[in-house]
């Protein structure tokens, strides 16, 4: 049985110091923590006070800092394991992994529940020139080649193999470099849109980095060499025993859609990175953000009326309100497909904007229809609900201060203050009193007409704070009795008839109106005429001159001057 | 002594106020959080862009509700009263070529050494495309009647 003990986690990964303390101080008189490396083996991975951990043979007695390799279980026997600390250049498709790796020494101590997850392959790529092979890269950055038919997967790739290898690093080498010209192209076109396509490229990175970040890999003992990790390079080439391996390969087949899909994820590690791509990308996050192809400066084939017609259309349906702006809206009408009816924004504003003001307008029609209420009423109802004598109105202006009700700027205070006051008053008095005054007032009120109803009582009635004092059911009850008992009016009968008989007397009255308007201008006319003709008449007589000039017009007056001094 | 005049105190505003109520409200609020906004880091003019800006803002939305005839006359002349839009600036946009003027800032020409107004005033058209303008007065991009 084989045992692995990690005490202090952090000096887990040091090579150095392992190999720089003295084996038998260390031997440890009892393993506190153990864990089994693999079911087979007898080994201990065991632990001093120091905190190095290393394998200790419980049969053999003999401890190694080195993870022993059973040979009979060693699935790779052909390479030795030291040749994977050379060739680093299999892992630069994973640039994370080295900003990782060297952050590795200063670690945080992993959480346990992770500890054991073995090692899993993460991406496999087709070795060109060498069909059935399969170059796999593990979760923690190893590689290995795997040939599917056969089953069998060779830590070190032979000869036969290696030139084709060294093709497919050439072929990722271009391909990285092809991501970054694409890169840098796309940060020149629109900073933010790289940087969205960037989180979606660098999401799976991220996920890998979390996985790296608590994951103890379940064998390392063989990075004894100390350029790996100077280099930065976290390349464990952990030995997976045979039972193990039959997971690998049922895991493989599963994560198999995983890492297409992270295939296209990546966008560019292992796919050749097109201009379609770029487009078909610069498209997915106009989507994102609402912008409609037409603000990229393509055309649609809608016309520029029925356009307008959507947008107004979609200003409807999502209930508007006219009387906000464009800002505050934007929000919500970006997110319908309706949006995109009109090619620009301006355009658009503008159309909101008519929108509005039709809207306004219909809105301001139908209010004057509606029948309006008096504010108090609204009050009153909110005083019978929450009004008790115990609450001075102080009190109770402070508890409901928030209520619409008391914050409506239709009513004063100081009405409100009076109406709560007398409400309180009143309450306090017997039922039967307030009956009885609201039966005197209702015999002063001259709005209430035999043919009103409850429901549309004359605002003096329904403001009145004896009417309101009573409780509900008494004061209909009193106010329907004293409707009955009034007496019939001149327009009794059905409202039809009423209206005709208005309409009626309404003409009659037009009607004399109009006569006596003519008998008026009648008579102006005729004096008018008489004055006309008077003038007219003098004009005649002023024109007459005879021989003896104007002295024919004097003459007269002289004569009568001289008979009126005669007389007196 | 003056007397007080409190929210509830005061003369009711005239019909209509409860249908703005609402967007004055968040304009309100708007100009609140960005009175007390963190200025670390700012120059000294850039603190006052969100003032001048939400300022703005609401005076051109009370004027183009008085232009909808969404608000009265009555209720326009309320709510200059009682300073909820500048009015000297909507006098400023009723004249040609000031249409959309940003502040009053802007086009006082005794401030500057040559007489000149802010660079905002400039329209697009007059300058070369690179230029970004940033007025220092109020952080306007740009407010000729051409752009």
């Amino acid at each position: 049985m084989s045992i692995c003990v990690t005490p202090n986690p952090h000096n887990y990964h040091h090579p150095h110091r392992v190999n720089l303390i003295p084996t038998i101080a260390l031997q440890p008189t009892y393993p506190p923590n153990h864990q089994s490396v693999d079911g087979t083996s007898r080994s201990n991975r065991t632990s001093r006070a120091l905190g190095h951990s290393y394998y200790y043979h419980a049969e053999s007695k003999t401890s190694t800092y080195t993870r022993p390799v059973d040979p009979a279980h060693q699935p790779v026997p052909k390479f030795p394991p030291q040749n994977f600390q050379q060739p680093n250049q299999f892992n630069f498709n994973y640039p994370q992994q080295y900003h990782h790796a060297n952050q590795g020494q200063f670690q945080p101590p992993r959480r346990p529940r992770r500890q054991d997850k073995p090692d899993r392959p993460k991406t496999k790529r087709p070795i060109p020139n060498a069909s059935p092979w399969v170059f796999v890269t593990t979760k923690n950055g190893n590689a290995y080649i795997h040939n599917p038919e056969t089953k069998e997967s060779l830590w070190d790739a032979p000869e036969s193999l290696k030139t084709a290898i060294e093709s497919l690093e050439k072929l990722s080498l271009d391909e990285e470099r092809e991501r970054e010209r694409i890169r840098r192209r796309q940060s020149a076109l629109d900073r933010q849109r790289r940087e969205q396509e960037e989180a979606i490229a660098n999401q799976e990175g991220e996920y890998e980095y979390d996985e790296e970040e608590y994951y103890e890999p379940p064998g390392g003992g063989e990075e004894g060499d100390g350029e790996a990790v100077v280099q930065g390079v976290k390349r464990q080439a952990s030995t997976p025993a045979e039972g193990e391996e039959g997971d690998y390969y049922e895991d493989e087949d599963f994560d198999e859609e995983h890492d297409e899909k992270r295939l296209r994820m990546e966008a560019g590690g292992l796919v050749e990175f097109t201009e379609d791509d770029i487009a078909w990308q610069l498209g997915d996050i106009a989507a994102q953000y609402g912008i409609g192809e037409e603000d990229m400066g393509e055309s649609d084939d809608l016309a520029p009326e029925d356009g307008v017609l959507l947008f107004k259309d979609l200003l409807n349906d999502l209930n508007v309100n006219p009387y906000s702006t464009w800002d505050s809206e934007l929000p919500r009408l970006a997110e319908d497909g309706r949006y995109t009816a009109l090619p620009t924004t301006k355009m658009r504003k503008q159309v909101f904007g008519d929108w509005c003001q039709e809207r306004i307008a219909s809105i301001k029609k139908e209010r004057e229809r509606e029948v309006k209420k008096d504010p108090r009423v609204a009050y009153l109802a909110f005083i019978e609900a929450n009004a008790t004598p115990k609450l001075y109105w102080p009190e109770f202006k402070r508890k409901f201060k928030k209520e619409a009700a008391m914050k409506d700027a239709k009513v004063t205070d100081k009405v409100r203050e009076t109406y709560y006051r007398d409400y309180i008053s009143r309450i306090k008095t017997s039922v039967e009193t307030r009956e009885n005054d609201l039966k005197k007032y209702l015999k002063t009120v001259k709005d209430l007409k035999r043919g009103s109803s409850l429901d549309n009582l004359p605002p003096s009635v329904e403001c009145d704070i004896r009417y309101v004092a009573l409780p509900m059911d008494r004061r209909e009850s009193i106010v329907e009795s004293h409707i009955r008992s009034l007496p019939e009016d001149a327009g009794e009968g059905t409202s039809w008839n009423d209206a005709l008989e208005r309409q009626r007397r309404a003409l009659e009255d037009r009607e004399a109106a109009v006569r006596r308007e003519r008998f008026y201008n009648q008579k102006d006319i005729a004096r008018g005429k008489e004055a006309l003709r008077e003038t007219e008449m003098e004009i005649k007589r002023a024109m007459n001159v005879g021989k003896e000039g104007l002295l024919g017009h004097l003459e007269p007056t002289k004569v009568k001057e001289e008979e009126g001094s005669k007389r007196s | 002594m003056p007397p007080i005049r409190t929210r509830n105190k005061r003369k009711p505003p005239p019909d209509g106020f409860e249908d703005i109520e609402d967007t004055l409200l968040e304009f309100e609020n708007k100009m609140k959080d960005a009175e007390n906004a963190p200025h670390d880091g700012k120059r000294r003019n850039e603190v006052l862009w969100p003032i001048f800006q939400i300022s703005h803002q609401r005076s051109r939305y009370i004027y183009d509700m008085y232009l909808k005839e969404g608000i009265s006359r009555e209720l326009y002349d309320w709510l200059l009263k009682n300073k909820y839009a500048d009015p000297l600036l909507i006098a400023k946009w009723k004249k040609q070529g000031y249409e959309k003027l940003c502040c009053l800032k802007c086009i006082q020409t005794k401030e500057t050494n040559f007489g000149s107004t802010c660079i905002c005033r400039v329209p697009k058209a007059r300058m070369s495309k690179e230029t970004v303008v940033e007025c220092v007065n109020c952080g306007c991009h740009g407010c000729a009647s051409s752009d």
